[in-house]
């Protein structure tokens, strides 16, 4: 099954009096159960093939089709309904909210969609369980380590039992050895329960797990 | 919805010192409104009584219809007669809102001790009824002698500052000279039987109040100009429209061409000085408005640019447009709500302070200090409560718009 597709997609940009061709051309498809890395230099368009999958931006041209939706023909408000139940995100800087506990923070998405606080606080409780953090769950972002906020991210991502995960450059800002647990919990969620995962990264540690690699040089996949 | 409240609650908390400023200017203004407010509602009060009762208007006034325009220039015109005003007063005694009517006249002319002369102002009324209208001027610390007698003849009681500017004591003899209706010259003894300040330092010197009777043989007339009228049970004066047209009503059907009009309507003073107040009170609401709405705005400026990634973050997460105005809609309202929680505060302590400290001032046109009092008008601090909290809510909306507008992928990258 299909969970995202691209057809002939391009994106540009206007960056004063230039037209920058950020993506073009690009056909993809991605499968449900995929673990896949976006592969290239920076500037490359990994960040933007990233946002169009994950409906935040707009192709110029071309089509996005994500659980069979196309992306184009949806009205913002719908948009955002696709966001908050089909796609998970992970942010190279966490983009953890500072005033809420890690709890909370965990909370949002499922907030944002509603539904009982009890359920979900109950639902987060777990979710933060899964990734070894219930002894923070009432701390605040400033209060936890690079790994933990990125592993509070992922619960973020994974509570509202998204179809897809996009993670722009997960280990970035991790050491060696947060890393490499934020990449085995990531590995575990896909071959447990299934969760597709797309990164963009140049982190070779994670290169080496992935099921599947997509190259892209200069807005088109080599 | 709690979510959403904590966010906000929490942003303020975590901006301490830029929201206590917004908190503060937004106090300060509650605090200001409020106290002008109740400065003013109980100024409004005791100018209210201070025109029905201490300037004896009473709460109608029953006029011949066109003497407030011609009247001045041919007062016998515009008079009524003895037979008009004993019926008119008959049909309004037996209605029973009405507490009271009485007939008055007023005159004018020249007073002279013998060697000195000056001009004077006179109300010719019914003892006993001005009594119940004005209660009884004697015990005024500043009355001296006796008030008037409904069969005194020849007594007056003349306005301090006229008594001293002519001399005269408790007994002393003058003579009042004036116009007849009828254009003769007229002059009758008076005695002096009572002196006192009538507190308006610009008639202190010219006052005399004679007896109706006494009224009617100086300018040599049967009637009365105008018929004055108490009600019972009325509240600050306020129900005086209705009544006034109801009794216009009346004695329109009973055949009497009259004009009534309200004590509110005849008290140049109260009038001015409300016109006033209402002016000044309209400069500190717009000023405070102004402070409010350019401090929230510069407050929740701040507070969107630097949450630009993070509320890019909430719309990656499906947070819609609507959802970023109404984040920032409720910080702005509640920095309202907390600005007129602590406004209340400062008010309260005001209030208290005045109240135990009892200030006195003297008022312009008056010669009497009078007690500085702020009135709790509860009405009033629950209106500026929910006006300054929506007013910071429609404020917030305006950065905020900005914010939601913003792309998805352009607030994520904000640095």
């Amino acid at each position: 099954m299909n969970i995202l597709e691209f057809h002939n997609v391009k994106k540009d940009y206007q960056l004063g009096e230039t037209i920058v061709h950020a993506v073009r051309s690009i056909d993809l498809t991605v499968r449900k159960g995929d673990f896949a890395a976006i592969l290239g230099a920076s500037g490359s368009g990994k960040t933007t093939l990233l946002n169009l999958a994950g409906a935040i931006d707009d192709p110029t041209d071309g089509s996005v089709i994500i659980n069979g939706q196309d992306v184009s023909r949806l009205t913002d408000n719908q948009k955002a309904d696709l966001r908050n139940r089909t796609i998970g995100y992970i942010f190279q800087m966490f983009n953890l909210i500072s005033v809420l506990s890690a709890l909370e923070n965990v909370m949002l998405s499922l907030q944002i969609r509603g539904g009982r606080p009890s359920v979900i606080r109950e639902e987060a409780a777990q979710r933060l369980k899964e990734v070894g953090l219930t002894d923070f769950m009432h701390h605040r972002p400033d209060k936890l380590s690079g790994g933990q906020r990125q592993r509070v991210a992922i619960a973020r991502a994974l509570i509202t039992k998204p179809l897809l995960i996009l993670a722009d450059e997960p280990t970035a800002n991790l050491d060696h050895r947060t890393a490499q647990s934020i990449i085995d919990l990531m590995k575990e969620l896909n071959e447990n329960e299934g969760v597709t995962f797309i990164f963009s990264t140049h982190d070779q540690r994670l290169i080496e797990r992935v099921k599947r690699v997509v190259r892209i040089d200069d807005g088109k996949i080599a | 919805m709690l979510m959403w409240f904590t966010i906000s609650l929490r942003n303020i908390v975590k901006n301490g010192r830029r929201s206590l400023m917004t908190i503060l200017a937004i106090a300060l203004g509650f605090a200001a409104i409020n106290l002008f407010q109740g400065y003013v509602h109980s100024t409004y009060e005791g100018l209210t009584n201070a025109a029905i009762h201490g300037e004896g208007l009473g709460h109608l006034t029953v006029f011949k219809k066109g003497f407030l325009t011609e009247g001045k220039l041919h007062p016998e015109k515009y008079q009524f007669t003895r037979d008009e005003a004993d019926r008119i007063a008959g049909l309004l005694k037996r209605q029973p809102g009405v507490k009271l009517v009485t007939p008055r006249l007023s005159l004018s002319g020249i007073i002279s001790n013998g060697k000195n002369s000056t001009i004077f102002i006179a109300q010719g009324l019914v003892p006993s009824d001005d009594v119940v209208i004005r209660g009884d001027l004697t015990v005024f610390t500043s009355f001296k002698g006796s008030y008037l007698a409904d069969r005194e003849r020849a007594g007056v009681v003349v306005g301090s500052d006229l008594a001293e500017m002519l001399g005269l004591k408790i007994g002393s003899e003058a003579v009042v000279l004036s116009n007849t209706y009828s254009g003769m010259a007229n002059a009758l003894d008076v005695k002096v039987l009572g002196i006192y300040n009538n507190g308006s330092a610009a008639t202190n010197d010219k006052m005399l109040l004679m007896t109706f009777r006494h009224a009617q043989d100086l300018v040599d007339v049967q009637g009365a100009e105008n018929l004055v009228v108490l009600l019972k049970n009325e509240k600050d004066g306020k129900a005086s429209a209705a009544a006034a047209a109801e009794v216009s009503k009346l004695l329109a059907g009973a055949g009497f061409e009259v004009e009534v009009k309200t004590w509110e309507e005849l008290s140049v003073f109260y009038n001015q000085v409300k016109n006033m107040f209402d002016m000044i009170f309209l400069f500190i609401f717009i000023i405070v408005l102004v402070i409010v709405i350019m401090s929230v705005i510069n407050t929740m400026s701040m507070s969107v640019m630097e949450r630009t990634r993070e509320i890019g973050t909430m719309r990656a997460l499906g947070l819609k447009r609507y959802g970023v105005k109404f984040l920032f809609a409720t910080e702005g309202a509640l920095l309202g709500l907390l600005g007129s929680i602590v406004g209340s505060i400062l008010f309260f302590t005001a209030y208290a302070v005045i109240a135990t400290m009892h200030p006195t001032y003297v008022p312009p046109a008056s010669s009497n200090p009078v007690p500085l009092r702020v009135d709790l008008v509860w009405s009033s601090l629950v209106r500026s409560a929910c006006f300054l909290g929506m007013l910071s809510l429609v404020a917030a909306f305006v950065p905020a718009r900005k914010s939601a507008r913003m792309t998805i992928v352009d607030a994520l990258g904000h640095i």
